[in-house]
C-alpha cells in the first residue's frame, strides 16, 4: 500500500511539473517587435503627409480664413471663438511628436546598423521639417531632451530660436552625410522612400528649401538679421539648389476605407462614394471667395459660382460645400508637403526684402510662384476639362499672363505698392487647403493678407497668435511646462512674430 | 463533511434503539420541499428510546398513544410531534436558520469546512434562495443577498452584461471583478452568465482575498464558488419547470410634452417640420405638416399635440425558461442531468436571445476510487440590433430625437409606407428607429463547454489524492451587418443631410473567437485526528493554460443590397487577428488545525510562476493565515446559554500577488501605419507605449476580522466583518509627455487602500407549526482611497477625458472619482453676465464625487404558511454619484423635461450672482437679470448648458424592490390523485418591480454604465431604459 501511495504521489507531481521553457511563451504573436529603417521610413513619411493634409491643415484652414462652418451643424466652437484651452488641438503637438519619434528611430536604428547612412540623412531632414511646424505653433518646446523614451520621461523645454539654429545645423549635417557616403558601399533607398523614390539630389534640394523656410521665418526680427543674412548668402551659392517641383508623398492611396488620401476621405468622400460626414459642415469663407481670382477659385472651391460665409456667422446660409476640382481631386491624390510655388515666394522675398542675390529679380520669382500655383491648380483632370488646355505654356498664356498684367493690386507686381503684401497674398492663395498651417504661419509673420477675425472671437476683431500647450504637458510634464510662464493665445507670440 | 455529521448523528442515536411498545407507527421524514431527509433520528421524548429513519426518510417505531416524538436531523429544526391515534405519521422538518455554525461551506479549492471553523467571511446562498425569482443568470440571482457583493446590471439588452465586485475596487486599471469558480474549477467571467441557475446547488461567496488566497493570482478580488447539483440517494427525481416572465420599461427619463420641433435662434419659437430638436412652438392641437414634401407631392399632416409614442415604441419583452432535470443515485453511483431552454424577446422590437444548455453530473465509486465528471454545454444565440458599423447613435437615441407629436409607432413598415421610408421620413437628421432595427443587426452564436473529470483516491482513511482535468471552452462566431440603402435622387437633392455613408454603404463583418482555459490539479490531503487536535494538510500543484484567438474580416461597403457576405464588397477586405497564450504553474499548501472544536488555525502558502511576467519577476509566493475562536464552545460559562448560544471571533492576514497585465504585453512594438499596407508598400511606426524593464506583480495585503453571534437559541444571528486592504505596486500605463516619443509607460506604481465592514443579520421572527416568518438583512460600508499613482501623475483617467465628464483615480480621493466641467462660480454660486444673464463655463474639470456606492443594504423577508410562501427582497445603494450623459443629449434635443421647466421663457438663473460693480471682483446675488434667452439660445447651447457636466450629475442612490415572489405547493390531498406527481409548485415572480430614485436623478438607473470595466459612474444613450419583469412559473416533480 505504501508503495502505491508513493507511486501516486510521484506520478502526480511528475505529471504536474513542467518543462523548463513551459513559461517562455510571452513574446507577442500580434505585433512586430522590431522594424527596419526602410519600413519605418515609409510609415513616417506617410505620417508626415497625414499631418500636413489633415491634422495641421484642419487647424490652419479654420484659423487662416480658408473655411467656415455651414448651417448644417453646430459646433466647432473653439474655431469660431478662439477660446482655446489646453485641450484645443492637442493632436498638433502629440501627433507631431509621434511622427518625430519615427524619424528619431530611423536615425538611431540606421546608425546602429552599418551602411544605412542615407536613412540617417533623410530622417534628419524630415525632423527639421516637422520640428519647425511644432515650434511655430508653440514656441519653446522639448528638443534636446525629447524623444529619448525611458531615458528622459520629462524633457525640458528648449528655446525656439536655439532649436531653429540647431535644425539648420542638422540640415547641413544631413547634406554632408549624403555627400560623404560612398554610394558603392551603402544600402540605397528605393521605393520605400514614398517622397523622392531614393533620389538623393532631391533630398538635398529639400534640405536647402527647408533651410530657406527656417531662415526667412526669422527675417522680420531685426536682431536675427545678422545671423540669417550670411547663411542666406551662402545658401544662394549652394550648388545643390532648391526643389524644382512639388515635394509630394503618395504611399499608394486606394479606394478602400482607411486607405484613401486622408484629406479627401475626411472632407470629401468615403471609399464607398458617399459624402464624408464633414463635407457638408465646412464651406468657403466669403473672404476667400472674394480674395481668390475666378479661375483659381473654380479649382479651389470646385464651383464656378462659389459663395462663402463669414466665420462666426450665427445664421449661416444653406451649405454650398466644396466641390471636386483641384483641391479635392481624387481618393489617391498625393499630399504636397512642400510646394514649389512657396519656394518661389520665399526667394522673391529674400531678394525683395533682404537683398540677397538668388540670380533673378524678386519680380521674376514672384511671377514664377504665381505661375506654379496656376500650374498646380489647372492641371487636375477636372480643370483641364473645364479650361480645355493641359500644357503649362497654354496655361501661362491664357491664364497666368493676363493675371500678372491685370493691373490689379497684389496680382500685378508692378501695380502692387506693397511687395511683401503681394508676395504674402499670393502665397496665401497658393496654399489654399494645400498647406493651410504654413499659410497660417506666414500670415502671422507677415500680417498679410488681412484675414478677418471670426465674428464670434472672444477678443472681437483679433485672431489668435498661437496654440496653448496641450493638456498632456500639464499632466505629465508640469515641472518643465511652468517654466514657460503663463501663455495667452492672443498675446503670447512666437519669437519670429513681430506683428 | 455533511456526511460525517450525519454519520455522527447515527452513532449517537444507535445506542438507544427500540424497545417494543404498544403499537407500531410508520412515517416518512421530508424537508419542506418534499424531498426525503435520510437518517433523521426519532426519539421518544423523555426517554432514551428511539430509532433512525432509513436513507429514504422512512421510519417505524413502537410507541404508545400519549408519547411525543422528537425528530432531529442536522441542519433542521428539531420537531416535537404528538403521536395520537394515527398509525401513519409523516414528518416535515424545517431548515434550521439558526445553525450558521453547522452549515458546511465550500472554501477555496473545493475544501469543505464547517462554518464555525473558518477564519474569514463567507456568504452562502442556497438553491432555493437563488431561483425564487427565476432570474436568467446566476449573477442576477445573487443581487442583494450577500453583504459585500455588488452585482451591477449595466444595461438591459436581451442578454445583459453584469459587473460583479466584492468589497469594491482595489486595482486602478486591472481586474476588480470576482473570480468565478464552478465545481472547483475556475471559469472565465464571460462564461458566468452561461450557467443555468436551476443547475446550481449552492453558491459560496468568498468575500475577500483572505478567503480566496489559495486561488492565487486571480484571488485578490474574492471568489464566487458555484457548486452544481448532485443526485441524492433515493428514488429517481424528475423535475419539469417552466417560467414565463414579461418585461417592460420601468423608468423613463423625464421628457417634456409641451413643445414641438424647431431650432431657430429666436425669442419666439419657430416651427420646423423636419427637425429633431424640439425647440419649436408650444403644442396647440392644430394640424401641422411634418417632413418635407415627398417626390409624389404629398406631405404628412398630423395634429400638433403630444402622443405617447415615444413610450409605446418599446415592446413588452418575454422571457421563457423551460427546465427538465433527472436525478438518481444509489450507493455507488450518482447521476444528474438537466436540459434548459431559454428564450428572450427584448423590449427593443425584434431583439431575440436564446440559450439551450445541457448538463451531466455523474460520479461512481470503485472501491477506494471515486470518479466523477461534471460537464455542461450551452449554445447562446443572439439576434439583436447593433450600433456597430459607423452608426454612432443607438435606437434609443433615435426615439429621443423624436418630438412628442410625431406618430413614431406608425413608422414600422418603412419598406411599404412612404412616410416611414428613409426617403420620406420626416426627420432630416436622424433615422426612423424601425429602419435601423431592420438594417443594423448582429447575429451571434456562442458555444460553451465547461467540464471537469476528477479522480479521487483514498488509500487510507486519513489520506486522499485528487487529480482533476478541466476545460472551459468558448467559441463564438458572429456577423455584424448593415444593409445598403440607396436614396432617391429627389431625396439627395432636397435632403442632403439624410444621405450618410453609414446607411448608404452597408457593411458586413464576420467575427470569431476561440478561447480555451485548460487546467490540471493534483492534490494530496492528509486528514487526521490526534486526540483533541484535528489536522488537515493539503499540498497541491496547479497547471493552467489559456489560449485565445479572436479575429474578424470586414467589408466596409456592399455592392448588392441584402447579401451579407464579405465577398459582396467595394474596396479591399479589412481584417485582423489577435492571439494569446498564457500559462501558469503553481504549488500550494493549505493546513488547518482545530483544537477541541473551538479554536481553529488555518494557513496557506502559494507559489506562482506566471508566463505573463518577465523571467526574473515571474516567480512569487504569498502567505495567508487566519484563526477562528468559538467562545461559546471554549468558555464554560458561555456554554449552553439560550440567550447567546453562539459567539465566534476570527482574525486573518493575507497577501496575494497578482499579474495584472495581459499576455504578451511586455514587448514594445511597432504597429502598422494607418492604411498600410498600400498594395505591396508596407509602413510601420514606433508603438506608443513604453514598458518598464522590471515589471513586478501587484500585491494585495489584506486584514480581516469579525465575529458571529447567535441569540435566542439561534433565532437571531449576527455576523460582523471588518476588512482593510492595501494594494501596492499596481500595474498602470502612466501617461507620458508625447515629447518623450511615447504616450504611455507601463510601470508598477500606485497604492490603493480599501476598507470597510459588513453586517449580516438573520432573524426568525415567528415560528409556529404552520407559520414561519424570517427576516434577513445585510449592510456593507466601504471606503477606498488612492494613496499614490505615480510620482509625476496628478491623476489617471479611466475613461475618455475629453467630454463633459470622466472618471479618474486621484491621489487622496476615493476611486473611481467623477470629474466634470462646471460653471464659473463665486462662493458656490454661478456667476452670470450682468448684461446677458448667461453663465459661462469654467476652464478645466472639477472633482464631483465617488462613483461606487459607499453603503449597500439588502433586506429580505419570507413568510411561509403551509404550502404558501411569500418572499421579498429589497436593496439600497447610496453614497455615490452618477453622470448621465443622456442628460446633455436630451437638452440638446430639447426632449428633456428640464428644458421646459421655465416654459422656454427667460428666467433668472437659479442661485446666481453678478459682478457688481463691473470689474470689481465683487459679486452680489442676482435677483433681476434674466437670461438673454430661455429657448434655443440657452438649453441646447453647449457654452451655457450642454457642455457643463455638473448639470447632469445626480446622486446614485436607489431603493429597488429586487424580488417579490409568491409560491404555492399544491397540497398532498390534491396530488394523491395524480399518482406519479410528487409535488407541484406554482408561483408568481416579480423582479425590479419598483425603483425609487432621488429627485435629482431624472435620467436612468444608476446601475447602468457604458462599460463593465473599472470606469463606473458614466452612462449614455446606448443603455436602453431600465425594465421590470413579472411572471409566473410552474414546477412539477415526479
Amino acid at each position: 500500500m505504501k508503495k502505491l501511495i508513493y507511486i501516486i504521489l510521484g506520478v502526480g507531481m511528475l505529471a504536474t511539473s513542467c518543462k523548463k521553457d513551459f513559461l517562455e511563451i510571452n513574446n507577442t504573436p500580434n505585433d512586430a517587435t522590431d522594424a527596419t529603417p526602410q519600413a519605418v521610413l515609409t510609415g513616417a513619411l506617410s505620417g508626415t503627409a497625414t499631418l500636413v493634409c489633415n491634422t495641421w491643415q484642419t487647424y490652419g484652414a479654420w484659423t487662416v480664413g480658408y473655411w467656415a462652418k455651414s448651417n448644417v451643424v453646430s459646433g466647432y466652437n473653439t474655431y469660431r471663438t478662439y477660446n482655446y484651452t489646453s485641450a484645443t488641438e492637442q493632436g498638433v503637438w502629440n501627433q507631431s511628436y509621434n511622427n518625430l519619434m519615427d524619424y528619431e528611430f530611423i536615425e538611431k536604428k540606421a546608425a546602429a546598423l552599418t551602411r544605412h547612412e542615407y536613412f540617417i540623412a533623410m530622417a534628419k531632414i524630415m525632423k527639421a521639417y516637422v520640428y519647425q511646424q511644432v515650434i511655430d505653433q508653440y514656441g519653446n518646446i522639448p528638443y534636446s531632451e525629447a524623444l529619448k523614451g525611458k531615458a528622459n520621461l520629462t524633457p525640458a523645454y528648449d528655446n525656439g530660436i536655439t532649436i531653429y539654429e540647431d535644425l539648420i545645423k542638422q540640415l547641413d549635417a544631413a547634406k554632408k552625410i549624403i555627400d560623404d557616403t560612398d554610394p558603392d558601399n551603402t544600402i540605397h533607398v528605393g521605393n520605400e522612400d514614398i517622397l523622392f523614390d531614393g533620389d538623393l539630389d532631391r533630398w538635398k534640394q529639400l534640405a536647402n528649401t527647408v533651410k530657406l523656410r527656417l531662415l526667412i521665418r526669422q527675417s522680420r526680427v531685426a536682431a536675427r538679421l545678422a545671423y540669417i543674412t550670411p547663411l542666406l548668402t551662402a545658401l544662394a551659392a549652394d550648388p545643390d539648389g532648391f526643389l524644382d517641383e512639388d515635394a509630394v508623398v503618395n504611399p499608394g492611396y486606394l479606394r478602400t476605407e482607411g486607405k484613401q488620401n486622408p484629406f479627401w476621405n475626411r472632407y470629401y468622400m468615403d471609399a464607398a462614394g458617399s459624402a464624408a460626414t464633414e463635407h457638408d459642415y465646412v464651406m468657403p469663407t466669403s473672404y476667400g471667395v472674394a480674395k481668390v481670382d475666378h479661375e483659381r477659385g473654380v479649382a479651389i472651391f470646385g464651383s464656378t459660382a462659389a459663395s462663402g460665409v463669414d466665420l462666426g456667422d450665427l445664421n449661416p446660409p444653406d451649405a454650398t460645400p466644396f466641390g471636386a476640382a483641384s483641391i479635392f481631386r481624387s481618393y489617391n491624390q498625393p499630399v504636397v508637403i512642400f510646394q514649389v510655388s512657396e519656394l518661389k515666394f520665399l526667394l522673391a522675398e529674400s531678394v525683395q526684402e533682404l537683398g540677397i542675390n538668388f540670380g533673378k529679380t524678386a519680380k521674376a520669382f514672384y511671377e514664377e510662384g504665381v505661375a506654379e500655383s496656376f500650374y498646380y491648380l489647372m492641371t487636375s483632370p477636372a480643370m483641364i476639362a473645364y479650361n480645355g488646355f493641359d500644357d503649362r505654356a497654354t496655361i501661362y498664356d491664357e491664364l497666368v499672363e493676363p493675371y500678372l498684367t491685370s493691373e490689379e493690386v497684389d496680382a500685378d507686381w508692378e501695380f502692387s505698392p506693397n511687395k511683401l503684401k503681394a508676395i504674402a497674398t499670393q502665397k496665401w492663395i497658393s496654399m489654399y487647403l494645400i498647406n493651410s498651417l504654413e499659410a497660417w504661419n506666414e500670415y502671422r509673420r507677415t500680417g498679410y493678407p488681412n484675414i478677418p477675425s471670426s465674428l464670434e472671437s472672444i477678443k472681437p476683431g483679433q485672431l489668435p497668435s498661437r496654440l496653448l500647450y496641450p493638456q498632456t504637458e500639464e499632466s505629465y510634464n508640469a515641472a518643465n511646462l511652468v517654466k514657460q510662464g503663463k501663455i495667452d493665445q492672443f498675446t503670447s507670440k512666437i519669437f519670429w512674430d513681430v506683428n | 463533511m455533511k456526511k460525517a455529521l450525519l454519520f455522527l448523528t447515527i452513532l449517537m442515536v444507535s445506542g438507544s434503539l427500540a424497545y417494543a411498545q404498544l403499537r407500531q407507527v410508520t412515517g416518512k421524514v421530508t424537508g419542506e420541499d418534499g424531498s426525503p431527509i435520510p437518517y433523521a433520528s426519532i426519539q421518544i421524548k423523555g426517554t432514551t428510546k428511539g430509532t433512525t429513519a432509513d436513507q429514504n426518510g422512512n421510519y417505524k417505531i413502537q410507541v404508545s398513544e400519549k408519547d411525543v416524538l422528537l425528530i432531529r436531523s442536522v441542519g433542521y429544526n428539531t420537531l416535537e410531534k404528538a403521536v395520537g391515534t394515527s398509525s401513519s405519521l409523516p414528518v416535515v422538518l424545517m431548515l434550521d436558520s439558526r445553525s450558521l455554525q453547522e452549515v458546511v461551506i465550500t472554501t477555496a479549492m473545493g475544501i469543505q469546512r464547517q462554518a464555525k471553523s473558518v477564519g474569514y467571511s463567507v456568504g452562502k446562498v442556497k438553491s432555493a434562495d437563488l431561483v425564487t425569482a427565476k432570474a436568467t443568470t446566476v449573477a442576477s440571482s445573487l443581487v442583494a443577498k450577500v453583504s459585500g457583493l455588488q452585482v451591477n446590471t449595466v444595461n438591459n439588452s436581451a442578454n445583459p452584461s453584469t459587473r460583479i465586485i466584492l468589497r469594491g475596487n482595489r486595482s486602478i486599471t486591472g481586474e476588480n471583478q470576482a473570480l468565478i469558480v464552478l465545481d472547483g474549477v475556475e471559469i472565465p467571467g464571460s462564461q458566468f452568465n452561461t450557467i443555468n441557475p436551476e443547475d446550481v446547488e449552492d453558491v459560496n461567496i468568498l468575500k475577500g482575498a483572505n478567503a480566496s488566497a489559495l486561488y492565487g493570482a486571480r484571488a485578490s478580488n474574492g471568489a464566487i464558488i458555484i457548486t452544481t447539483k448532485k443526485a441524492q440517494k433515493g428514488r429517481p427525481v424528475v423535475q419539469l419547470a417552466n417560467s414565463t416572465q414579461f418585461e417592460e420599461i420601468s423608468f423613463f427619463p423625464a421628457l417634456q410634452d409641451k413643445f414641438g420641433t424647431g431650432s431657430t435662434k429666436s425669442p419666439i419659437p419657430v416651427y420646423n417640420a423636419y427637425e429633431n430638436q424640439q425647440y419649436g412652438p408650444a403644442y396647440d392641437g392644430s394640424e401641422v405638416e411634418i417632413g418635407k414634401t415627398l417626390e409624389d407631392g404629398s406631405i404628412q399632416r398630423v395634429k400638433y399635440s403630444p402622443t405617447r409614442d415615444r413610450f409605446n415604441f418599446w415592446n413588452t419583452g418575454l422571457t421563457l425558461q423551460n427546465n427538465l432535470s433527472v436525478a438518481t443515485a444509489d450507493d455507488k453511483t450518482a447521476f444528474f442531468a438537466s436540459i434548459q431552454n431559454q428564450k428572450v424577446n427584448g423590449v427593443v422590437p425584434k431583439d431575440k436571445f436564446g440559450r439551450n444548455g445541457v448538463r451531466v453530473n455523474a460520479s461512481r465509486e470503485f472501491g477506494k476510487v471515486t470518479a466523477s465528471a461534471n460537464i455542461s454545454y450551452s449554445q447562446n444565440t443572439a439576434d439583436v440590433h447593433t450600433n456597430a458599423g459607423g452608426l454612432e447613435e443607438s435606437v434609443y437615441w433615435m426615439v429621443m430625437n423624436t418630438a412628442a407629436h410625431v406618430p413614431l409607432t406608425s413608422y414600422k413598415n418603412w419598406r411599404t409606407d412612404k412616410f416611414a421610408n428613409p426617403n420620406g421620413y420626416y426627420n432630416e437628421y436622424y433615422y426612423n428607429p424601425y429602419f435601423i432595427i431592420d438594417q443594423f443587426r448582429t447575429d451571434a452564436k456562442t458555444d460553451n463547454l465547461i467540464g471537469n473529470v476528477t479522480l479521487n483516491y483514498k488509500p487510507l482513511d486519513w489520506l486522499s489524492f485528487l487529480g482533476r482535468v478541466s476545460t472551459s471552452t468558448q467559441n463564438s462566431a458572429s456577423k455584424d451587418r448593415a444593409d445598403k440603402f440607396t436614396y432617391t435622387p429627389y431625396t439627395e437633392e432636397i435632403s442632403g443631410n439624410k444621405v450618410k455613408a453609414e446607411v448608404t454603404n452597408g457593411f458586413v463583418q464576420d467575427n470569431w473567437s476561440n478561447y480555451a482555459l485548460n487546467q490540471f490539479d493534483f492534490m494530496a490531503t492528509v486528514q487526521k485526528k490526534f486526540n483533541d487536535l484535528d489536522v488537515r494538510v493539503m499540498v497541491g500543484n496547479h497547471i493552467r493554460q489559456e489560449r485565445s484567438k479572436v479575429g474578424f474580416v470586414r467589408a466596409n461597403a456592399l455592392v448588392n443590397p441584402g447579401f451579407f457576405n464579405v465577398s459582396n464588397r467595394v474596396g479591399e477586405l479589412d481584417g485582423d487577428e489577435r492571439n494569446y497564450t498564457a500559462r501558469e504553474h503553481s504549488q500550494y499548501m493549505d493546513a488547518s488545525f482545530g483544537y477541541k472544536d473551538f479554536v481553529f488555525l488555518h494557513g496557506s502558502y502559494r507559489l506562482d510562476h506566471i508566463s505573463r511576467l518577465s523571467k526574473v519577476n515571474r516567480n512569487f509566493g504569498y502567505p495567508s493565515i487566519d484563526v477562528a475562536f468559538v467562545a461559546t464552545e471554549a468558555i464554560p460559562f458561555l456554554k449552553g446559554k439560550r440567550a447567546m448560544n453562539y459567539l465566534k471571533l476570527f482574525l486573518g492576514y493575507t497577501e496575494v500577488g497578482q499579474a495584472n497585465i495581459g499576455p504578451h504585453s511586455l514587448d514594445e512594438v511597432f504597429v502598422r501605419g494607418p492604411g498600410f499596407p498600400f498594395g505591396s508598400t508596407v509602413g510601420y511606426t514606433v508603438g506608443n507605449t513604453l514598458v518598464s524593464d522590471d515589471l513586478r506583480p501587484e500585491r494585495l495585503k489584506s486584514k480581516e476580522a469579525g465575529l458571529e453571534m447567535g441569540f435566542v437559541d439561534g433565532r437571531v444571528n449576527v455576523q460582523f466583518t471588518y476588512y482593510d486592504q492595501l494594494s501596492i505596486d499596481q500595474t498602470i500605463t502612466a501617461g507620458l509627455s508625447n515629447s518623450t516619443g511615447y504616450g504611455g509607460y507601463l510601470i508598477n506604481t500606485g497604492k490603493v487602500k480599501n476598507k470597510g465592514y459588513e453586517i449580516d443579520l438573520k432573524l426568525l421572527a415567528l415560528k409556529t407549526a404552520d407559520f414561519r416568518w424570517e427576516i434577513g438583512s445585510n449592510y456593507a460600508f466601504r471606503d477606498n482611497k488612492v494613496l499614490e499613482i505615480g510620482a509625476d501623475l496628478p491623476e489617471l483617467a479611466l475613461s475618455d477625458a475629453s467630454g463633459n465628464a470622466y472618471v479618474a483615480a486621484i491621489p487622496g480621493y476615493p476611486y473611481p472619482m467623477l470629474k466634470t466641467t462646471s460653471y464659473e462660480k463665486h462662493n458656490g454660486k454661478v456667476i452670470v453676465d450682468a448684461e446677458t444673464g448667461m453663465p459661462s463655463r469654467a476652464s478645466g474639470y472639477f472633482i464631483i464625487g465617488n462613483t461606487n456606492p459607499k453603503y449597500v443594504v439588502g433586506i429580505n423577508t419570507s413568510f411561509q404558511w403551509k404550502g404558501l410562501r411569500f418572499t421579498a427582497l429589497g436593496e439600497y445603494r447610496g453614497g455615490y454619484v452618477v453622470y448621465h450623459d443622456i442628460g446633455s443629449d436630451l437638452d440638446f434635443t430639447g426632449a428633456s423635461a428640464v428644458s421646459a421647466s421655465y416654459n422656454r421663457q427667460r428666467f433668472i438663473f437659479p442661485n446666481s450672482v453678478v459682478e457688481s460693480p463691473a470689474g470689481s471682483g465683487k459679486y452680489i446675488d442676482n435677483n433681476n437679470v434674466l437670461v438673454m434667452d430661455g429657448n434655443y439660445d440657452f438649453w441646447p447651447e453647449s457654452a451655457y448648458r450642454t457642455s457643463i457636466g455638473e448639470n447632469y450629475v445626480s446622486s446614485g442612490a436607489f431603493w429597488k424592490l429586487r424580488e417579490l415572489t409568491l409560491s404555492y405547493d399544491l397540497p398532498a390531498s390534491v396530488l394523491r390523485h395524480l399518482k406519479i406527481v410528487k409535488k407541484t409548485t406554482i408561483g408568481f415572480t416579480g423582479r425590479n418591480l419598483l425603483t425609487w430614485l432621488p429627485k435629482s436623478n431624472e435620467y436612468t438607473d444608476p446601475e447602468f454604465n457604458f462599460t463593465t470595466g473599472n470606469a463606473t459612474g458614466l452612462n449614455d444613450y446606448r443603455q436602453t431604459p431600465p425594465t421590470r419583469l413579472y411572471g409566473f412559473n410552474v414546477s412539477v416533480t415526479f
